[in-house]
């Protein structure tokens, strides 16, 4: 059995005021061995354009997204593609930054998750793993 | 100076020949004006904005570290209007599996545009945020 285990933590360092923040946690997702993982680098349009960044990702299926900027200078930002002009955006990612977490599933990911380049094409390294 | 270290690893297990180990390290240096906002958010089953972060003004933006801490699935996404735009969501804890979390940068404007959504019955989300 195919297993992805995930491991996200933040903490906060040198800080001086008592108070540290840490988030901590490792879990594992297992993978439908029917589904290669889709791995891709995409060109993201420039807002307020947005690109859809998989295509074959169909209501239901779970999958864990993980991305990252690549490109050395502009903004990337992410959401949901609610219609054409409209990336209803949650998520910024500054050159050289990630996100990582479990698409919604209840539409197609195809459908909805898309990314913008701020200020021009942006290059942005995207995986997503399908669970069965 | 007050960073944070955001450390993200994806390890494939069981001898997944198609997915190599992928680990990012990023250091982000935050402010420390006491915009550090841990909290555990109530998450009713029905789309509802996030309330926990009172230093986040309507333009901040900044890294966020979730974990879902009730018994069902929590989504997260653009709220407008009282319909969520689910881009993502974390599974609660299921037996030996720990809940899931997400992590990501905020896009800015997030205390009127961050919503969340409990599926099937009321949940609980842990979170932590720094202002950039």
């Amino acid at each position: 059995m195919a297993i992805l285990r995930i491991h996200n933590s933040i903490k906060m360092i040198g800080s001086k005021s008592g108070i540290e923040g840490i988030g901590n946690q490792s879990f594992d997702i297992t993978l439908d061995p029917a589904i290669v993982p889709q791995p891709g680098m995409k060109n993201v349009a420039p807002f307020p354009s947005a690109t859809i960044l998989w295509n074959s990702i169909a209501s239901g299926d779970p999958g864990w997204v993980w991305m990252r900027n690549i490109d050395d200078t502009l903004n990337i930002k992410y959401g949901y593609l609610y219609a054409i002009l409209d990336l209803k955006v949650i998520g910024l990612l500054k050159p050289g930054e990630i996100a990582s977490f479990r698409l919604d599933p209840s539409s197609a990911p195809s459908t909805y998750f898309a990314a913008a380049g701020i200020g021009g094409t942006a290059k942005l390294q995207c995986l997503v793993w399908e669970e069965m | 100076m007050t960073e944070l270290r955001i450390t993200q690893t994806l390890i494939p297990r069981n001898s997944v020949s198609s997915i190599k180990k992928l680990s990012s390290e990023l250091i982000i240096p935050v402010t420390t004006d006491g915009s550090f906002q841990p909290g555990t958010v109530a998450v009713p089953a029905s789309p509802s904005k996030i309330s926990p972060l009172p230093a986040f003004g309507f333009s901040d933006a900044g890294w966020c570290w979730m974990r879902n801490e009730g018994a069902y699935p929590v989504q997260f996404g653009y709220i407008q209007a009282g319909t969520l735009y689910p881009v993502g969501v974390m599974k609660a804890a299921s037996g030996s599996q720990p809940a899931e979390t997400a992590l990501f940068r905020l896009y800015s404007a997030i205390t009127v545009s961050f919503g969340l959504n409990a599926v099937g019955g009321a949940s609980s989300v842990s979170m932590m945020a720094w202002k950039d």
